[in-house]
C-alpha cells in the first residue's frame, strides 16, 4: 500500500480519524506524517523523535538570535580555548559542559546569561568547604598586602616594600601548593 | 568484597526498616564534587585521570570502611549488577577506557563514583524515608574527603561541576517510592506537578518514561541559592504528601474494590509462587501487586525484605551474577522463576 498523500513511499502509518462521528481511515508514510500540520491522534511518529539531550538544550541557548541582550559575545571565536584544560568555545557550545573549574572564569564573558538562565540571579548559600574558607581569608590577606605595598612604594619606604613583596610571594606559593 | 556485595541479595532498597517503608523503598543523597587541581573527567588525560584514582585509593587506605576499585578490573556483568543496585550509574558502567573508579563500604550504603561526570559523586543510601540522618552522614563524609583534597569551589557559584546545571550545592536527594495505589487509581499524573516545586520524577525500572513495578524516583533539581536544608525540607514535605495520597488510594481500593483487589494480588502471588518461566517485565508487574497486597495485610507470611529481594531478582544483571555467568533469555527467565519461587517457598 502506498502513502495516500505522496503516492510514492510505502504507507507505514495507519490511523483512524474521527470527525463529528464520521470515521476515516488514513494510510500515510513517515515523511508525510512529519510534514502534516494537524497532529495525528496517538502521535505515531513519536518513536522517531531523538532522545532529549541536556547538552543540546544548553547548547541551544547559544543559537538564539535577535535577543535584546545577546547571549553569545561575538568577540569570542569558536576556537578560543581555556588555557587550563583546552576546552574551546565551540566544544563548550556543543557539549553544554565545561572542562575544568577555570572554564567558568574563562567563559564567563562568553556565557553571561547562561548561569542566570539556569539558576536565576542567586548566589550560593549552601555548604562552604572548610579549606575554602581558609583560602578565602588568604586571598583577602593578599589583596590587603598589595594595597599596603602600593602605599609603601608611594612613601618610598623600599625596605618595607621588599618585606611585603616577599610576604605576598610566600602566601601565593603556599596557595599554589594547596591548590 | 565487591563480589560479595554484588552477589548479596541485599541492596540499600531491599534491606532494613525505615520510616514509611510501605511506600518508600529507600532514600539517597548524592554530592557532586571536583578536585581543584585537575581538569574535569571530560577533559582528563590518562595521567590526570589516574591521579584522581590514586588520590581516592590513598584516601580509602586511611579509611578502612571504604574499599577502592578500579572499574577497569571489574567484569561487565558485575558492573551491570552494580547499576541495578544503584551503586553506580549506567554511564559509569561504560567500558570507554576512561579512568573510572568506585569506593564503596561493606553494605553498599556508601558508594563514591570516581571520575564519572565529576571527579566525585558521593552517594549515601538508607532504607525508607530518611533525609536528615542521611544528610548528616553524607556531610561528614564530604568533610573527611575535603580534609584531604581541595575542592573546586566559587563563592558565588558554589561547588563547581562539569555541567552548569549542577552548580550550587551540588546535592541531589532522591526518594525511591512504590506507588501502585496511584497507578491503579490512574492518579500517577499528580507527579507531573512536581516540576513546579523544583523536583523531577522518573521511573526506576524499564526504559524511558514507562515505569515497571510502579517504582518512581523523586529528586530535587540542584540550584544555586538554595541551602541543603531548604532542599531537604522541601523534598520531605513533598514526599509526605505523596505518601499520604498513595495510602489514601490503597485504602480506597481496599474499601471499595476489595474483592477485585484481593483477587488481583492473590493471583499475582500465585503466579510468582508457581511460574516456571517469567520475564523481567511480568515479574516486576506482579511483585508490585504483591507488595501492595502486603501493605494492606493480605500476606502475613511474607515480609517486605523478601518482596524487595524479588524486585532485585527480577533484574537481569544480578540474576546472571548469582548464577555465575552469561545466560540467554530463556535460561534467564526460567532461572528467575526458580529464584523467585525460592524466596516465596
Amino acid at each position: 500500500m502506498y502513502c495516500e498523500l505522496c503516492k510514492k513511499n510505502p504507507a507505514t502509518i495507519h490511523y483512524t480519524k474521527i470527525v463529528n462521528g464520521h470515521k476515516e481511515e488514513r494510510h500515510i508514510c513517515e515523511q508525510c506524517a512529519n510534514t502534516m500540520k494537524e497532529p495525528i491522534g496517538a502521535f505515531p511518529t513519536l518513536g522517531l523523535m531523538p532522545d532529549f539531550s541536556m547538552a543540546d538544550f544548553i547548547g541551544g541557548f547559544f543559537n538564539q538570535e535577535n535577543q535584546s541582550q545577546p547571549f553569545v559575545q561575538k568577540n569570542m571565536s569558536a576556537s578560543d580555548a581555556c588555557p587550563v584544560c583546552g576546552m574551546t568555545a565551540g566544544e563548550f557550545r556543543k557539549l553544554g559542559r565545561v572542562g575544568c573549574s577555570n572554564c567558568y572564569e574563562y567563559f564567563s564573558d562568553y556565557m553571561p546569561g547562561l548561569i542566570q538562565r539556569i539558576h536565576g540571579n542567586s548566589c550560593h548559600t549552601g555548604k562552604v568547604p572548610v579549606r575554602g574558607e581558609a583560602k578565602l581569608a588568604e586571598k583577602q590577606k593578599i589583596v590587603l598586602l598589595r594595597e599596603e605595598l602600593q602605599t609603601a612604594i608611594r612613601e618610598e619606604n623600599f625596605e618595607r616594600a621588599a618585606q611585603i613583596r616577599d610576604e605576598i610571594k610566600m602566601l601565593e606559593q603556599e596557595g599554589g601548593h594547596n591548590a | 568484597m565487591l563480589k560479595h556485595l554484588v552477589q548479596s541479595n541485599n541492596s540499600p532498597w531491599t534491606i532494613g526498616s525505615g520510616d514509611d517503608k510501605d511506600v518508600v523503598l529507600c532514600t539517597r543523597i548524592r554530592l557532586a564534587r571536583n578536585f581543584s587541581k585537575y581538569p574535569f573527567p571530560l577533559k582528563q588525560t590518562e595521567e590526570t585521570g589516574q591521579a584522581v584514582l590514586a588520590d581516592m585509593a590513598a584516601f580509602c587506605k586511611d579509611h578502612s570502611n571504604l574499599k577502592f576499585y578500579d572499574l577497569q578490573n571489574i567484569p561487565t556483568l558485575e558492573k551491570q549488577a552494580l547499576v541495578e543496585k544503584h551503586l553506580i550509574s549506567p554511564e559509569h558502567s561504560k567500558e570507554d577506557h576512561q579512568c573510572r573508579g568506585l569506593a564503596v563500604n561493606e553494605d553498599g550504603s556508601i558508594s563514591i563514583m570516581i571520575n564519572e561526570e565529576d571527579h566525585l559523586r558521593i552517594q549515601c543510601f538508607a532504607p525508607g524515608l530518611n533525609l536528615q540522618e542521611l544528610w548528616k552522614k553524607a556531610n561528614v563524609l564530604d568533610d573527611r574527603i575535603e580534609s584531604y583534597f581541595d575542592y573546586a569551589f566559587d563563592e558565588k557559584l558554589g561547588y563547581l561541576t562539569c555541567c552548569p546545571t549542577n552548580l550550587g550545592n551540588g546535592m541531589r536527594a532522591s526518594i525511591m517510592m512504590h506507588l501502585p495505589g496511584l497507578a491503579l487509581t490512574k492518579r500517577v499524573s499528580i507527579l507531573d506537578q512536581l516540576g513546579n516545586f523544583g523536583m523531577t520524577v522518573r521511573g526506576i525500572f524499564g526504559e524511558g518514561s514507562q515505569s515497571l513495578g510502579d517504582v518512581y524516583q523523586i529528586s530535587n533539581q540542584s540550584a544555586i541559592g538554595q541551602s541543603e536544608q531548604d532542599i531537604l525540607t522541601n523534598l520531605q514535605s513533598v514526599a509526605q504528601q505523596i505518601i499520604k495520597e498513595e495510602r489514601n488510594a490503597r485504602n480506597f481500593l481496599k474499601e471499595h474494590n476489595g474483592l477485585l483487589l484481593s483477587d488481583k494480588v492473590w493471583r499475582a502471588y500465585g503466579t510468582l509462587a508457581n511460574a516456571r518461566y517469567i520475564t523481567s517485565r511480568e515479574a516486576l508487574e506482579l511483585i508490585s501487586l504483591v507488595r501492595l497486597g502486603h501493605s494492606l495485610g493480605y500476606f502475613n507470611q511474607l515480609n517486605l525484605t523478601q518482596i524487595d529481594q524479588m524486585f532485585l531478582t527480577a533484574q537481569p544483571g544480578y540474576l546472571q551474577v548469582i548464577r555465575g555467568g552469561v545466560m540467554d533469555d530463556t535460561a534467564r527467565d526460567s532461572y528467575r522463576a526458580e529464584k523467585i519461587r525460592e524466596i516465596l517457598a
